[in-house]
């Protein structure tokens, strides 16, 4: 007989669902550890395109995902950005592109800097499956 | 209400209320749980069936030299990757010019429409 131990949500039957997504959590399903986190701050983009490399010591490439604070006190995804134009106006392909990238070694965050140069904070964390 | 929480090594599960505090906290949702598929592909516009019939949650990421990964975003002029998802299928492709591998994490979780 196999055992499991579940965790439903409020007013989900733990006994009869069946719906992964009405569970906390299910020890049928694997979950993603945090094996580690950091935080960059206040790092000055004055060059196009300016890279910060973080050192992860793990000597594998994991499975990660960043984000970036730009001056204007947005935190936004890796992608294209419209920052230091209004976003309102909709100026596509001007603003700056946040890149993260890992190997075995390191992280990458990559900014372009379309203008003058600005400061950003930036937040990682390392799951721990392995790319 | 009834719950569940595990706290993490120096914390007390019965006074502690930071979530950040804890391996497992079922007064709260979680995201990045219930990891359905993973996997890579090769070449320049892949996908991947998940057949869930709802848009999951996922990670994608393009190797953009050997041994080095970037996140792939939806939708990026400039950039070499790009990835998203429809209730049946996950689509991946790269614009480099040449097949590329390209991982990626499927979850059970749901984005609501």
């Amino acid at each position: 007989m196999t055992h499991i131990i579940a965790v439903s949500k409020a007013g989900k039957d733990v006994l009869t669902a069946t719906d992964p997504n009405n569970f906390i959590f299910h020890s049928s399903y694997n979950t993603f550890k945090i094996l580690a986190e950091g935080t960059l701050t206040s790092q000055t983009v004055n060059a196009d395109p300016k890279t910060f490399i973080v050192a992860h010591n793990l000597g594998y490439a994991p499975n990660f995902y960043a984000f970036c604070k730009f001056p204007d006190g947005k935190t936004a995804m890796a992608g294209p950005l419209s920052f230091p134009y209004d976003r309102d106006t909709r100026v596509f392909f001007t603003g700056p592109s946040f890149t993260p990238e890992v190997d075995s070694t390191n992280f990458y965050f990559i900014l372009d800097k379309p203008a003058g140069n600005y400061n950003v904070d930036i937040k990682w964390y390392a799951f721990e499956v392995e790319l | 209400m009834k719950t569940i929480r595990v706290s993490l090594p120096t914390y007390n599960a019965l006074t502690d209320t930071n979530p950040d505090h804890y391996a497992l906290y079922a007064d709260e949702d979680w995201i990045l749980i219930k990891e359905k598929a993973r996997g890579t592909v090769n070449g320049q516009d892949e996908n991947v069936t998940h057949s869930l019939n709802y848009y999951p949650h996922f990670y994608t990421y393009g190797e953009i030299s050997p041994g080095r990964f970037q996140i792939m975003t939806g939708y990026n002029l400039f950039g070499d990757f790009r990835s998203f998802a429809d209730s049946t299928k996950l689509y991946l492709g790269n614009t480099t010019g040449g097949d590329k591998d390209m991982r990626y994490f499927i979850f059970y979780d749901n984005i609501p429409e």
